[in-house]
C-alpha cells in the first residue's frame, strides 16, 4: 500500500492538537479509504514524520445533531435523508495518538504538537514495517494487520528469546495460532536459523499436524504419554523430591546419598538402574532412621506406581531434538494431572540440561494449558512450576524459549508470565484475567486493553518485545489441520451408531 | 441597607409595570386575533375600499393551500452568507451564495445539485471608499444580494427548475436614504436592480416561478392596512368591540406574523396582495414588475412565512396557487420549523464561519508585516473577553 493523503488535521470542539492527541477529518470518500480504529497514520513535520495511531473514529452530520429536530422532521412520516441531502453532510473525524517521530536516528518522542491544516497520510508498508519492528521478508508470518494489509513477520529472536505467551478464552483461536507459529518455525530454512520445537499437547489437538497429508509430516514426531519413560539414573535425590514435594529434607538427604552411591557404583561403570534398585538400596541401609526409611520407601513405591521411571530415557531427548523438527508429547490420554506435571517437569529439566551442555539445538517449548503446569498454587499441585520458572528466568541465556499458552492467565505463575516478553492476546472476557494482563503485559495501553474483549475469533493483539507498538493481527490461515472438530450433535450421533 | 431596599422596591415596581403592560397587550392582541379568526371566512378583501391600498385577486381573507405532488419537479433555493471585518485602513467582506436544486424523483430521495458548487470559495471584497458605518453595511448588503442573484441566474443557465425560492425578500430591500447619499452606493444599487430585473425576466422567459421566503418577518404592512380599514368593518359581528377599545396602540405594536400566527391554520395562507412595484425613481422609465405577497403557515408551531413574488407572465394557471402549494410541499415536514428544505440546505452551505474571516485577516496582516491585532480597529480589540 503506497502512501496516500487521507485527511487534514483540524481543531475540534474539545481541544487543539497537542503532543498526546490530535483530530483530523477524513478527506477521502468512504469507499475510497475506510478509516478504522487502530490504523497507523503519518503526519509530516519539520523534525521528521510523526507516526500516530488512530484510537477513535466517529461520524458527524449536522442534520442529525439535534435530536428534537430529527424527531420533529420525521414525524412527517418521511426520513430526514429523503427531505435533505443529509448524506452530503456526513464527515468522518478521527482522533489519533502520536507515537513518535521517525527521524534518521530512530524513533524520537514527540514533544511538540502537529499543526492544524497539515495533511494526514496513510503510511507506506516499508515505513510501517520499520516503525513496528517487523521484518519485510524473513521472520515468522503470523498474519496481517487488516487495516493496512501488512504482513506481520516477527523477528525470531525478538519474539522467542525472551519467551512468549498466547492468552485467550477457550475457542478464541489459541491452538490455531500455536499451529501457525509452529508452521512458521518449521518453514524456516537452514540459513535463516532453525530451532527444535517441543509441544506438550494436553488435548491431543496437534496430532493431525503429523498426518501423512500434512506438508510437515516428515518434520514432526508424536510421542504418546504411554511411551514416555524417565532415565532413573539421571535423577538426583532432589529431583525425586520435586515429584514428591511432601518428602522431608531429611528424607531427601538420605535419598540423595543412595542415588550418589548408585551413580558411583553403576552409572559411572556404564550400568543403568531402576527405581527398584533404589528401593533395594534403601531397604538394606541400616543407617537410615527407621521412620525416615519407612516414609521414603512409601514415597518411592508411590512413584514406582506411575511406571514412568525406567532404565533408559524414552524417547531419547538428545537424539530426537533436531533443528527444524517438532516433537509432540501427547498427554491427552493421561487423566492424572500429577502424571502430566511430572512428565513436563522431567522433559523440561532434561532439555534445559542438554541445552546448557549444548547437546541439543536451541529449543522452543510450547506448553498448552500452561496454567495447569505453572500455576500459583501449592508446590504439590504445581510440580512443573519450578523448572518452568527456571527456564523463564534463565532460558534466554541458553536459547531455550517458552511459549506459554493459557486461557486463565490469572492462574499462571507471576514469575513465568512476567518473563514472557511478548504476549499474543486474543479474546478475553474475564475481568480478573484482563486486569492481570494489563499489569503483566509490557507496553499494553488502556485502549489496547479495552479492545481485547471485542476481538473476533482469529484476531489477536501482539504486545511486547517482538513489536515496537501493540498491533492488531488477523492470524493467517494455517496450512495444516489439527484435531478433527465435531459439534456436540455430530459427536453424539457418531457414538450412537 | 435602606438604599438597597429602595433599589429592590424600584425593581419590583418596574417588573410589576412591565408585567401588567404585557398582560394588557396580550389581552388586546388575543381580542384582535380572535376577531379576525372568527371573521376570516366571511371577509372579502377584494371588496375592501380601494383607497386603503389593498389590491388583491383573492376573494377570501384566508385560503387553504392545495396539496401538490412534487414528484418529477425541480425545486431550487438560493441563500447567501457574509462575514465582515472592519480593519484600520479598509473593510473586508467574505461573501458567498449557494444555489441548491432538489430534483424529486418518485419513490426515491431527491437528486441534489449545487450552484456553483457544494462549498464554493467565498468572494473576498474590499472597500477603501470613505463610507459611514451605515453606508458600509448597505454596501455589504448590496454585495451579498448581487452574489445571490448572480447565483440564481447561473442556476437558470444550467438547469430548468420549476421554482426558485430566495431566502429573504424577492426585492433589493435597502435603506434608500443611505443609497442616495453616495454616488458610489447608488451605482452599486443600480447594478443590483439590473440584476434583479434580469432574474425576473429570465424566470419569465423560462417560465420559472420565483419567490422570496421571509422567515420571522418584522413587517406590519398588512396589520396597518387592516387597522386602517377597521372602522369600516365595525358593522361586522364582533368587530363592534374594537370600537370600544383604543386599538390603535395595539396595532402599532403588532407585526403581521404576530397577528396571523393564531389566525392562520396550518397549510393556510392569507389573501395575496400588491406589496409594491419593483421600479422606483431610479429606474421608473424601465418596464416594471408588480411584487405581490401573502403570509402562509407551513408549520403548526412556527410563525407564518411571508412569501413575496414578482407577478410574471408565465401563462401557467394561478401563480399564487403554484407558489403557495410548492412552498408548502417542501416546508411542511417539521411542525416546529416551517422553512423550505431547499433554503435550509442553501443556508447551511452558504454560511461562512467567523474563523474563516479571522484566518484571512491574519494572512493579510502577516503579508503586510502587521500583527492582526494592530490591523483591527481599536473597538474590536478589547483586552477582555466579552460575554463571560
Amino acid at each position: 500500500m503506497a502512501r496516500k493523503s487521507i485527511g487534514t488535521i483540524i481543531v475540534d470542539e474539545d481541544h487543539s492538537p497537542n503532543p498526546t492527541q490530535f483530530s483530523f477529518v477524513l478527506t477521502k470518500a468512504e469507499d475510497e479509504f475506510r478509516m478504522q480504529k487502530g490504523m497507523f497514520i503519518i503526519v509530516p513535520s519539520e523534525e521528521g514524520e510523526v507516526i500516530s495511531v488512530v484510537n477513535e473514529v466517529f461520524k458527524t452530520n449536522r442534520y442529525f445533531s439535534s435530536p428534537s429536530a430529527v424527531r420533529a422532521y420525521e414525524t412527517s412520516g418521511k426520513t430526514l435523508a429523503s427531505i435533505f441531502p443529509a448524506d452530503r453532510w456526513e464527515y468522518i473525524i478521527a482522533k489519533a495518538k502520536p507515537l513518535g517521530i521517525i527521524t534518521e536516528t530512530g524513533i524520537q518522542r514527540l514533544m511538540y504538537p502537529v499543526s492544524p491544516g497539515e495533511t494526514v497520510y496513510s503510511p507506506d508498508k516499508q515505513t510501517l514495517t520499520r516503525f513496528l519492528g517487523l521484518q519485510s521478508t524473513k521472520g515468522l508470518n503470523l498474519g496481517v494487520i487488516g487495516q493496512h494489509e501488512l504482513e506481520v513477520r516477527l523477528n525470531l529472536t525478538r519474539f522467542l528469546q525472551k519467551h512468549a505467551a498466547i492468552l485467550a478464552i477457550s475457542g478464541a483461536g489459541k491452538s490455531y495460532t500455536v499451529s501457525v507459529v509452529i508452521e512458521e518455525l518449521l518453514l524456516r530454512k537452514k540459513e535463516e536459523g532453525r530451532v527444535a520445537i517441543v509441544l506438550f499437547d494436553v488435548h491431543g489437538e496437534y496430532k493431525g499436524m503429523a498426518d501423512d497429508k500434512s506438508p510437515f509430516a516428515s518434520s514432526i514426531e508424536v510421542f504418546p504419554a504411554a511411551l514416555i519413560e524417565f532415565a532413573t539414573n539421571s535423577l538426583s535425590g532432589r529431583q525425586f523430591a520435586i515429584y514428591q514435594p511432601q518428602m522431608s529434607s531429611v528424607q531427601t538427604r538420605e535419598l540423595s546419598k543412595i542415588t550418589s552411591k548408585l551413580y558411583k557404583e553403576k552409572t559411572k561403570q556404564g550400568i543403568t538402574y531402576t527405581i527398584e534398585d533404589i528401593l533395594k538400596e534403601i531397604e538394606k541401609d541400616d543407617q537410615i532412621n527407621p521412620r525416615s526409611k519407612e516414609a521414603l520407601l512409601g514415597w518411592l513405591y508411590s512413584l514406582k506406581g506411575t511406571r514412568l521411571f525406567g532404565q533408559i530415557e524414552n524417547p531419547n531427548l538428545e537424539n530426537i531434538l533436531k533443528p527444524g523438527k517438532l516433537i509432540i508429547f501427547d498427554l491427552s490420554e493421561l487423566t492424572s494431572l500429577k502424571l502430566k506435571q511430572m512428565i513436563v517437569s522431567y522433559i523440561l529439566f532434561r532439555i534445559f540440561d542438554l541445552r546448557k551442555k549444548q547437546l541439543v539445538p536451541p529449543t522452543t517449548i510450547i506448553l498448552e494449558e500452561a496454567h495447569q503446569f505453572a500455576s500459583e498454587s501449592k508446590l504439590e499441585m504445581a510440580i512443573a512450576r519450578p523448572i518452568i520458572e527456571t527456564i523463564a528466568r534463565e532460558g534466554r541465556k541458553f536459547f531455550t524459549s517458552l511459549i506459554l499458552v493459557s486461557q486463565r492467565p490469572v492462574k499462571l505463575s507471576t514469575t513465568a508470565l512476567s518473563q514472557c516478553n511478548t504476549h499474543i492476546i486474543m479474546k478475553i472476557l474475564n475481568p480478573y484475567d484482563l486486569d492481570y494482563i494489563g499489569k503483566s503485559s509490557e507496553g499494553i495501553d488502556k485502549a489496547t486493553l479495552g479492545s481485547i474483549t471485542s476481538l473476533g475469533v482469529g484476531e489477536a493483539v501482539i504486545v511486547g518485545n517482538a513489536v515496537n507498538h501493540p498491533i492488531s493481527v488477523k492470524i493467517r490461515k494455517r496450512k495444516t489441520t489439527t484435531m478433527e472438530t465435531k459439534n456436540l450433535e455430530e459427536s453424539a450421533k457418531s457414538f450412537d451408531k | 441597607m435602606t438604599n438597597n431596599m429602595g433599589v429592590h422596591d424600584k425593581i419590583d415596581k418596574v417588573i410589576d409595570d412591565i408585567s401588567k403592560k404585557i398582560q394588557k397587550y396580550n389581552e388586546h392582541r388575543k381580542l384582535f386575533q380572535n376577531l379576525f379568526k372568527q371573521a376570516k371566512k366571511t371577509l372579502n378583501p377584494s371588496k375592501f375600499p380601494v383607497n386603503f391600498g389593498i389590491v388583491t385577486t383573492d376573494s377570501t381573507f384566508t385560503k387553504k393551500v392545495p396539496s401538490t405532488n412534487i414528484d418529477g419537479l425541480k425545486i431550487a433555493g438560493v441563500d447567501g452568507g457574509v462575514i465582515h471585518r472592519s480593519l484600520n485602513f479598509f473593510d473586508i467582506a467574505l461573501i458567498r451564495a449557494v444555489g441548491v436544486l432538489f430534483y424529486h424523483r418518485q419513490g426515491d430521495n431527491p437528486l441534489v445539485r449545487y450552484f456553483p458548487e457544494e462549498q464554493p470559495f467565498p468572494d473576498i471584497l474590499t472597500s477603501i471608499e470613505p463610507l459611514s458605518q451605515n453606508e458600509l453595511e448597505t454596501l455589504i448588503s448590496i454585495w451579498r444580494m448581487q452574489k445571490e442573484i448572480r447565483c440564481g441566474l447561473s442556476l437558470l443557465e444550467e438547469d430548468q427548475p420549476d421554482i426558485i425560492m430566495l431566502d429573504g425578500s424577492v426585492l433589493p430591500v435597502l435603506d434608500s436614504r443611505e443609497v442616495k447619499q453616495s454616488e458610489f452606493l447608488l451605482q452599486q444599487y443600480l447594478n443590483l436592480k439590473a440584476l434583479y430585473r434580469k432574474l425576473y425576466s429570465k424566470c419569465q422567459r423560462n417560465r420559472v416561478a420565483l419567490c422570496g421566503v421571509v422567515k420571522d418577518s418584522r413587517s406590519a404592512i398588512l396589520t396597518n392596512k387592516l387597522a386602517a380599514i377597521l372602522p369600516h368593518l365595525s358593522r361586522l359581528k364582533g368587530f363592534e368591540q374594537l370600537i370600544e377599545i383604543d386599538y390603535r396602540p395595539i396595532v402599532r405594536q403588532l407585526r403581521d406574523t404576530d397577528l396571523l400566527f393564531n389566525i392562520l391554520d396550518t397549510n393556510e395562507r392569507t389573501f395575496e396582495f400588491l406589496l409594491t412595484k419593483f421600479n422606483d425613481e431610479t429606474d421608473n422609465k424601465l418596464p416594471d414588475f408588480e411584487i405581490h405577497c401573502f403570509y402562509q403557515k407551513t408549520a403548526e408551531f412556527d410563525t407564518p412565512l411571508r412569501i413575496e413574488f414578482p407577478v410574471l407572465n408565465i401563462e401557467e394557471g394561478n401563480l399564487v396557487e403554484k407558489i403557495s402549494s410548492l412552498v408548502n410541499a417542501v416546508s411542511k415536514y417539521n411542525p416546529e420549523y416551517g422553512l423550505p428544505n431547499v433554503i435550509i440546505e442553501a443556508d447551511a452551505r452558504a454560511r461562512i464561519q467567523e474563523t474563516d474571516a479571522d484566518i484571512l485577516v491574519d494572512e493579510i496582516a502577516a503579508k503586510i508585516g502587521y500583527t492582526s491585532f494592530s490591523l483591527q480597529k481599536r473597538r474590536s480589540r478589547s483586552p477582555f473577553k466579552t460575554g463571560v
